[in-house]
């Protein structure tokens, strides 16, 4: 698993196909955290929500880094075929875990803020939540269960929009509302408890995904 | 010893790409499916390798180890043969410097032009071809499953992986293969499968000689 891990890592690096997703990350980052003053909470639901973005795309980066044939020869050497997925979807977190730490310092710097250990605990079960529901949702729109670009990238920002938008649907709309103040609770810091749980869910809703995506992704190779 | 029993293969809502398939191949064994373009014959190397899932039917016994070549190895990647075959050993539990002797090793056998270095997409048909080859010999496999390995190879690799294929079959491994009628004398075969339209059936020819 950790040579499957290695190959797709190297792979993505290579394909240069992380580069896209990561600029789009840090222009929002950029445009929606650069000197704000409000809590440091919201400003990490409006970086979560940025990661949830990248993350669909970096999925489908790495997904996409190999072609068909470099990902069968790939299937026939693992042995096991999900542990394939399973490295795309630990290489996507990864990746994504290093845009996270970005996501979480570069306020501190590029704003003004009180900084606690609490706020940087949500943000940081905000930014996983994000990250892994968005490797979830990537992983359906890449190869080898959507195979076409256009068809991929219209999916990807459907899914995208309908996890934030769409209020009931946990875990992301219903976090990113608590951490902005939309929901009932008005806290400066609100309690951070729940947001352990939404994390889990995110973990979750990326194992659901990466499930379907194997199973319908062993029947169209 | 790997049995297909009644494999079918739809993608989709397409036409079905394989019909009621029994195919069965014993340790050992060299065998040849035989066929023209858009017969299936990819298909079933993908479903007998694992890769695949068939929509019918069952598949037995499948080895722990099986070595695939593609039919066509285009592979875009710009990460050289060398590192793309020690990460293919890696990823079949060979140590890094197991993995690396035996990518110098395939690889001056092979003969890569015009040289491990190289990125893959910037290799010839041929010698991308010999990458695909190698990395399915990173380990010996339980099974070797060859997707017209000829194909783009000139004459003097032709030699090797006709080399290669006996070697596998006499360390107890079996191989399949596939070609088009043609170029299927190039190896002995212990046993001969025509596909056309998705179906399969044993050809009557046996024993093919070397060319």
């Amino acid at each position: 698993m950790k040579a499957l891990i290695r190959y797709t890592l190297a792979n993505l690096f290579v394909s240069q196909r992380f580069v896209a997703p990561t600029f789009l990350y840090l222009a929002l980052l950029a445009v929606l955290t650069s000197n704000d003053s409000g809590p440091l909470v919201g400003v990490y639901a409006a970086t979560a929500g940025s990661l949830l973005a990248a993350a669909v795309w970096i999925a489908v980066a790495v997904a996409n880094a190999e072609d068909p044939a470099a990902r069968w020869v790939a299937l026939a050497n693992a042995r096991r075929t999900s542990d394939v997925t399973a490295a795309t979807a630990v290489a996507a977190l990864l990746y994504e875990a290093a845009l996270g730490i970005v996501g979480l310092l570069y306020p501190l710097v590029s704003g003004h803020h009180t900084v606690s250990a609490s706020a940087l605990g949500i943000g940081a079960a905000a930014e996983l939540t994000c990250a892994a529901v968005g490797t979830g949702l990537g992983l359906l729109c890449a190869r080898p269960v959507i195979v076409r670009t256009g068809v991929s990238t219209l999916t990807g920002i459907a899914l995208v929009l309908s996890v934030l938008l769409i209020k009931e649907l946990p875990p992301v709309s219903p976090m990113l509302r608590r951490m902005t103040g939309g929901s009932s609770v008005r806290a400066a810091v609100p309690n951070a408890l729940p947001f352990l749980g939404f994390a889990i869910l995110g973990v979750a809703a990326l194992y659901g995904c990466g499930v379907v995506a194997h199973r319908l992704g062993r029947r169209r190779d | 010893m790997v049995t297909l029993v009644g494999i079918g293969k739809q993608y989709g809502r397409g036409y079905p790409v394989l019909t009621d398939v029994d195919l069965t191949v014993h340790a050992g064994e060299t065998v040849a499916v035989v066929g023209g373009n858009g017969s299936g014959k990819s298909t079933l190397l993908r479903i007998l390798a694992g890769i695949t899932l068939p929509t019918r039917g069952k598949l037995k016994d499948l080895p722990h180890s099986i070595g695939y070549v593609p039919e066509r190895f285009s592979a875009t990647t710009r990460m050289s043969a060398y590192a793309y075959l020690c990460h293919m050993g890696r990823i079949r539990g060979l140590s890094t410097s197991q993995a690396a002797r035996r990518t110098e090793d395939l690889l001056e056998r092979l003969r890569l032009e015009p040289g491990p270095d190289f990125a893959i997409r910037d290799l010839s048909k041929g010698n991308a071809q010999k990458v695909a080859l190698a990395q399915s010999l990173m380990e010996r496999p339980e099974l070797l499953i060859l997707d017209e390995p000829w194909s783009g190879l000139d004459s003097s690799a032709h030699g090797t992986l006709s080399a290669i294929i006996a070697e596998t079959a006499a360390a107890g491994s079996s191989v399949v293969f596939t070609d088009h009628r043609e170029s299927i004398a190039r190896v002995e075969t212990s046993q001969r499968y025509e596909i056309d339209g998705g179906r399969v059936r044993k050809s009557l020819q046996r024993r093919q000689g070397h060319r």
